[in-house]
């Protein structure tokens, strides 16, 4: 690329050491979560190993079949994830590509002012809504349940946005068509502009799985039977326990806990990158 | 044009598709808006009634030791974080930007902690700052440094957040510096070394002045995330201490308004706490755009 014509001062040979240093410095925090829980106890607590001595899988056995006697289940608290996690990306999914094709596509009088009022709650700080969120759940007499926890992560007027912004591109032409040949808006939504609007999904898929599986201050706050806790809360429950069962089974928790999203992303990352840099906003 | 029945049909239409998405954010945003704005007027306890007593909850902020403690928590957070974590992501985004072998899996390395959950990743850490079996201090015992407490020692808490947050974000801001990089017309590059310019020149005129508006993004996306944190403080203090501790140095704004909400049942307070925390954010976010537009309008 043309770009790449820009010389700095240093030799090539520089900024290699540069790169491999910074990422040896970010690989470690994970070397350090895998080998440790792969470790026994007494070998962890030596501190004397950078490598394993030798490997043993019962923390994570003693983790997954809850051998510790913790209020959470990790069992429960991982099903709860997956189902907190699916159903909310499947609905914000659905809303919010719904609402954004119209806004592309379909536009009407006072239609552009719709879209101010999604973008202007987009700039509002998350914190601001977390207590009449919670109020608002509780007055549902959703609290502790599962749609209380599910349904308010719909709200993604960011996802909105990215839908809208996808969809304006949409040829005409092809809509025209379905029209012409009798499709009715749903058969033309469903089997016409979804399938060809799989990038914009992906993203959107990606983006939210990734922060409602490591959402914390949301489950914590509107689940607090344990029976509903998902894995971040089950997991902040751990924090008093450190000292009982030992870095090693905390850690094989963490590493299991992280394995599903660490594999999105590899599979995702293009998708993810799209996504943060097209609206280069972070919700 | 179009006749009045057809009309109608896709009135509806347009409502089916648009009404979910609209009642949602209508209900969790903007009645959810006035309602806690509403409620931070009132004496509610989450239960019952909720009573009027006007201004007496920002009143209360006045004077709120913990809440003023917990903002300077903060600004000390931002202002070791924000800095660090932009120049390096500024720093990596340059390296990538060449033509290095292996860049794409530089770049996949680098950004990957965005994937773990901020609580996992307070756990690691944890372990990783621990006295007693954590290979920080012990690299730090190696090197005869003196060994500092990153978890213990209330004047350090704080930094390791910083640590922690580091390495979580700073794959991010190399992400929006690259795809910035790549936005500048390469013809400004060629003019420059037509007249001599050094690589620390050009990126001094060239690239630093052509990425400000994403440096301004940047800060203020950070700022906003930053007086947001949460999820490291209730991970990182030591077992037997509450959420803030060691001493108040992780108390945080959120951790303020959640203990108001959810331990002292002061709905009222929190809410008012909410949308202090939010004047000042407003204050910051349009303080940041003024200065960044005066200054590029100078040069």
């Amino acid at each position: 690329m043309e770009l790449n014509k820009t010389k700095l001062l240093t030799p090539k040979i520089w900024l290699y050491a540069i790169i491999v240093i910074s990422s040896l410095v970010m690989l470690f925090p994970f070397y350090w979560m895998v080998t440790r829980s792969l470790m026994f106890r007494i070998d962890v607590e030596s501190a004397k190993y950078f490598f394993p001595p030798r490997i043993t899988l019962v923390n994570y056995i003693a983790i997954i079949l809850n051998q510790l006697g913790s209020q959470f289940s990790f069992l429960r608290a991982a099903f709860n994830s997956i189902i907190y996690v699916c159903f909310a990306v499947s609905g914000v999914v659905i809303v919010n590509s719904m609402a954004g094709f119209v806004l592309a596509k379909r536009p009407f009088r006072g239609s552009q002012y719709i879209l101010y009022a999604i973008i202007g709650s987009m700039m509002l700080p998350s914190s601001l809504f977390l207590l009449p969120n919670f109020i608002i759940t509780y007055k549902l007499g959703l609290y502790n349940t599962y749609p209380g926890l599910i349904i308010p992560c719909f709200v993604s007027p960011f996802s909105l946005f990215l839908f809208r912004q996808y969809m304006l591109s949409t040829p005409d032409s092809l809509l025209d068509a379905a029209a012409i040949d009798g499709c009715n808006i749903y058969r033309t939504f469903f089997a016409i502009v979804i399938p060809i609007s799989t990038p914009v999904i992906s993203t959107v898929v990606i983006l939210s799985s990734l922060n409602l599986w490591n959402y914390l201050i949301w489950p914590l706050i509107i689940t607090t039977d344990p029976k509903l806790a998902v894995l971040t809360v089950a997991l902040v429950g751990l924090r008093v326990d450190i000292d009982t069962f030992g870095w090693s089974v905390i850690l094989a928790a963490v590493t299991l806990m992280s394995i599903p999203m660490i594999t999105l992303y590899f599979l995702g990352q293009k998708w993810l990158i799209s996504g943060l840099t097209s609206g280069a906003v972070k919700e | 044009m179009i006749p009045a029945k057809l009309r109608g049909k896709r009135t509806i239409e347009n409502a089916i598709f648009l009404l979910p998405a609209c009642l949602l954010i209508l209900l969790f945003k903007y009645i959810g808006l006035f309602y806690s704005l509403y409620i931070s007027f009132t004496k509610y306890t989450g239960l019952g009634q909720a009573k009027w007593i006007g201004l007496s909850n920002y009143k209360v902020v006045f004077d709120y030791d913990i809440w003023w403690l917990s903002l300077r928590n903060v600004g000390e957070y931002v202002l070791l974080f924000l800095p660090i974590v932009i120049v390096l992501g500024f720093i990596l985004a340059l390296i990538l930007n060449k033509d290095i072998k292996g860049k794409n899996l530089f770049r996949t390395i680098h950004f990957a902690p965005m994937a773990m959950s901020l609580v996992a990743m307070a756990f690691i850490f944890k372990m990783l700052m621990g006295k007693a079996f954590g290979p920080i201090p012990q690299l730090l015992r190696l090197l005869h440094l003196p060994v500092i407490d990153l978890l213990n020692d209330p004047k350090w808490a704080m930094k390791g957040v910083v640590l922690m947050m580091i390495w979580q974000g700073v794959g991010f801001r190399m992400i929006i510096f690259l795809a910035g990089l790549q936005s500048i017309n390469s013809e400004f590059y060629d003019a420059a070394r037509i007249d001599g310019a050094t690589a620390m020149q050009e990126i001094r005129y060239i690239t630093i002045p052509m990425l400000r508006p994403t440096i301004l993004l940047l800060t203020i996306t950070g700022l906003i995330g930053a007086m947001q944190l949460f999820d490291p403080v209730l991970v990182l203090p030591p077992e037997a201490a509450q959420p803030g501790a060691p001493g108040n140095a992780l108390q945080v704004p959120v951790l303020v308004i959640y203990n108001n909400a959810f331990a002292y049942a002061k709905f009222g307070l929190a809410c008012a706490l909410s949308f202090v925390l939010f004047l000042i954010m407003l204050v910051f976010t349009m303080l940041q755009a003024k200065v960044g537009r005066l200054e590029s309008g100078i040069e």
